[in-house]
């Protein structure tokens, strides 16, 4: 028989296989029927695939990746993979979760019973560089001395006046940042970081909330939303796999 | 199929987004959690996708110089 390949979803704890579907990557033309392998209490969530098969991240791809693992949490904790994995076999798989079972188990009890949660929160402002010299004197200050003059500014004054600008923006950022976390340290269960993309963006957020306190979750955020200034939107997303809370590296090198 | 993910807007001055634009969102969100976040093995037992950093860093670029373009503001509009 022609070898065929497992795509990995996720890790789950079982001690019987679970079916999931025909809701997998698709394989030779139809949906890849999603199942588990088992070993020592441990279950890889997979759906055949090539390990020949180009696999290249598409939307088509992507997007029954976190379907499957949407599906997959409605019934268990899950350990997500990140996209593009795919072993040879079922032994290959088996050897590696063996070999990584204390990890593997700790991280599947950091996450058991939580989901993670994801918020944007955003600066609604025509102008960033208005908003920011609104709010912050000195900044406004030294704006209009340098542009208030009848000669025009040099370049050295205008790299200062810059340069004050990327500070006072990443200051503000950072002291929202540290107020909207406080007022969420009740509601979950940890809270992760992410750089900021785009220069409106104030703080880019991911927590990990306990399954039973997602509403809580929720109405929280429009009380913390109520309690900052119309400018500042929040945009909150999920359930998803705890995709931020997991710290797994499955190589070689890694400890037992 | 469950239902596609959507991003909830809570806000003190609400404003309607449009379903596509949501989706939109939520195909980013996706992005960054599946592409960058997870499990991953570093092993021989796995073929990894060669191209996915590089798709997601130059998709990364993309998304970063429209926003910076959006925020430019001609010299003269400004006080």
């Amino acid at each position: 028989m022609a070898t065929t390949g497992r795509y990995l979803y996720g890790l789950i704890r079982a001690k019987e296989d679970v079916e999931f579907g025909a809701i997998g990557l698709e394989h030779d033309g139809s949906r890849g029927r999603v199942h588990t392998v088992l070993v020592d209490s441990m279950g890889a969530v997979v759906s055949d695939f090539s390990p020949r098969e180009r696999l290249l991240p598409l939307r088509k791809n992507l997007e029954p990746h976190n379907q499957v693992l949407k599906e997959v949490m409605r019934a268990t904790t899950v350990i997500p993979m990140t996209f593009g994995h795919v072993a040879r076999s079922d032994e290959e798989i088996r050897k590696t979760l063996r070999r990584h079972r204390a990890a593997i188990t700790a991280q599947l009890e950091r996450v058991t019973g939580a989901v993670e949660m994801g918020l944007k929160v955003k600066w609604d402002v025509d102008s960033i560089y208005d908003y920011i010299v609104g709010v912050d004197p000195e900044l406004a200050a030294l704006r209009d001395q340098i542009f208030g003059r009848s000669t025009a500014p040099s370049a050295n004054e205008k790299m200062e006046l810059g340069k004050l600008f990327e500070d006072r923006l990443n200051r503000e950022r950072d002291e929202q940042t540290d107020r909207v976390l406080e007022m969420f340290q009740q509601s979950v269960r940890e809270a992760k970081v992410n750089a900021p993309k785009g220069e409106k963006m104030v703080m880019d957020l991911a927590f990990l909330v306990d399954r039973d306190a997602q509403k809580a979750f929720e109405e929280r955020v429009y009380q913390v939303a109520g309690a900052f200034p119309a400018e500042y939107v929040f945009d909150y997303s999920g359930p998803w796999a705890p995709f931020h809370f997991v710290d797994l590296d499955l190589g070689l090198d890694a400890e037992n | 199929m469950a239902q596609p993910d959507l991003v909830h807007r809570a806000a003190s001055r609400p404003r309607v987004a449009s379903l596509a634009s949501q989706r939109r969102v939520s195909l980013c969100e996706t992005l960054d959690r599946v592409l960058n976040k997870g499990a991953v093995v570093a092993g021989d037992i796995v073929i990894s996708v060669a191209g996915v950093d590089l798709l997601y860093v130059g998709l990364n670029l993309v998304v970063t110089s429209v926003e910076t373009m959006r925020n430019w503001k001609p010299a003269e509009t400004r006080p």
